[in-house]
């Protein structure tokens, strides 16, 4: 009975190989036809618009003295804008350098305005130490220095921060020694 | 008879002298009028206290009471201790005599001791006190000027100043600001976030573990050891400032000099980029690398610029013709 049906299995399989293998022959002639008839179109080509090669033609023919002609036009611009550049910063070095003594002038003329009215409104004030005097006079001679070196830098920040320092500890000094707070007790 | 009559007088007269003199002088002696008073406080108030001479110790409590104790002043003319809101003034009047800053003001000033609760703000000025404060944690302002002052334990932001007198400090943290014209100034263990020492004539040594620290003098000394720095701001016209600092990663020194010496010195492997300035004719020494000083053709200035390590920190000095020295321990 198996050997029956075994029998019959076989045969069901080689019907199906059978049928698979006509589909793809079948379907293989259809495609080679498509192929066929696609290959025998001529191919659509895009159509210039216009005649490149005149351009190209009177790029090469044109007179080299245009070129020339363009090159110094940039050369003379090159040159303009180097020449702007070198004015241009040397003035600014002048500039920056008249701001930085222009400061210290600026600095010093403000701190004696601020530095007087103090001491004038102190005036007749008890004193609290000594030597304070002497200690102004310190400082004085300790900004001389300062703006001294000042004029061979005059743009140094930290000069500047200097100056400025000693300025307000003269202050702070005046202030100090004569403290208004100690008077109202 | 007479003349013997007339001696006994004179010997009389001049036996009543002397006892009157004596009641006097004793009667002046007991002047100085005893103080025992308290108010209530808010804990976290404010305690002003303002007198002329003598002596002060305030101290903080747990108590929210102020308390002062002691004798007056024998010039005292008005005492005054009140209240107003959260608010407590203790005010010590004189009579007004030959100036009353003066170191040779006659006669004995106050002895006094004032407990404050612990939290409070404290403000103190007296012309010629000397005065002691300790363990007051809610921040402290106080000024003297002939008197010496001497803090211990305290919190907040604290400002100690005298003029002539000079100032301790001891277990300092927060904000510490001390300043002196022509007082000394030493300090130790200053902890907290920041601290500004600042002196015109005077000295100042401080040991601490501030991260922010600046420090100026006009002709005294600085000396400061620092633990961990992450800013650092000093100046100097003619004195001299000497640092010896671990300097935090990321860190920034500035330092500048007119005619004095700076000397900066660092951990062993620190690693910054130094930046180093001579304007005038002044001295640079690098004791860190072999990194020689740079001197132009012309005029009297000289640079130094190095780097170490990974550079994270910058170190920048400048004098105008005094010394800076960097080196490393």
């Amino acid at each position: 009975m198996s050997d029956v049906n075994n029998s019959s299995n076989e045969q069901q399989t080689d019907t199906t190989k059978a049928m698979i293998t006509d589909l793809n022959q079948q379907h293989t002639a259809k495609y080679n036809d498509k192929i066929t008839e696609l290959c025998a179109q001529p191919p659509a080509e895009k159509q210039v618009q216009r005649d490149l090669y005149k351009g190209i033609e009177f790029a090469i023919n044109s007179p080299k003295t245009s070129i020339t002609r363009s090159k110094s036009i940039i050369y003379g611009l090159a040159a303009s804008v180097c020449l702007v550049a070198i004015v241009g910063y040397l003035s600014y070095q002048t500039g920056a350098e008249n701001t930085g003594q222009q400061l210290v002038q600026q600095l010093s003329t403000e701190h004696a305005q601020q530095k007087q009215s103090l001491l004038a409104s102190y005036a007749g004030t008890a004193e609290m130490t000594q030597n304070w005097q002497q200690q102004l006079s310190e400082l004085d001679d300790a900004a001389a220095a300062i703006k001294q070196a000042l004029e061979n830098d005059p743009n140094n920040i930290a000069l500047l921060k200097m100056l400025k320092r000693v300025h307000e500890q003269q202050i702070a000094l005046i202030e100090r020694v004569h403290a208004p707070a100690w008077q109202q007790i | 008879m007479k003349m013997f009559d007339k001696q006994i007088a004179t010997r009389c007269v001049v036996l009543v002298g002397l006892l009157m003199s004596t009641a006097m002088l004793c009667t002046t002696a007991q002047a100085r009028d005893t103080v025992d008073k308290v108010l209530d406080a808010d804990p976290s108030g404010f305690v002003e206290i303002k007198h002329v001479s003598g002596e002060a110790k305030i101290v903080g409590w747990d108590k929210a009471q102020v308390k002062i104790e002691g004798l007056l002043g024998e010039r005292t003319e008005k005492f005054t201790f009140e209240r107003d809101g959260k608010s407590i003034l203790i005010e010590i009047e004189v009579k007004n005599s030959k100036g009353w800053w003066s170191k040779n003001d006659s006669g004995k000033g106050d002895d006094l001791k004032i407990y404050v609760p612990k939290g409070s703000r404290v403000g103190y000025n007296a012309p010629n006190a000397q005065v002691r404060i300790e363990g007051v944690y809610g921040g402290t302002d106080i000024e003297v000027v002939n008197g010496s002052l001497r803090a211990k334990d305290l919190r907040g932001r604290i400002r100690l100043s005298s003029v002539n007198g000079d100032i301790r400090g001891t277990d300092l943290a927060g904000e510490v600001a001390l300043d002196s014209v022509n007082g000394d100034i030493k300090a130790n263990q200053i902890e907290g976030e920041e601290i500004v020492a600042n002196t015109v004539n005077g000295e100042i040594e401080v040991t601490s573990t501030a991260s922010e620290v600046k420090a100026e003098t006009v002709n005294g000394d600085i000396e400061f050891m620092l633990e961990r720095v992450e800013e650092l701001n000093t100046n100097t016209v003619n004195g001299s400032i000497n640092m010896r600092m671990n300097l935090a990663e990321g860190g920034k020194v500035r330092a500048s000099s007119v005619g004095g010496s700076i000397s900066l010195e660092f951990q062993e492997n620190v690693q910054a980029r130094f930046n180093i300035e001579s304007h005038a004719g002044g001295s640079i020494k690098n004791r860190i690398t072999e990194q020689k000083v740079k001197k132009p053709k012309y005029g009297p200035s000289s640079s130094l610029d190095f780097t170490t390590g990974n550079a994270n920190a910058t170190v920048d000095a400048s004098t105008v013709n005094g010394s800076i020295e960097v080196s490393t321990r």
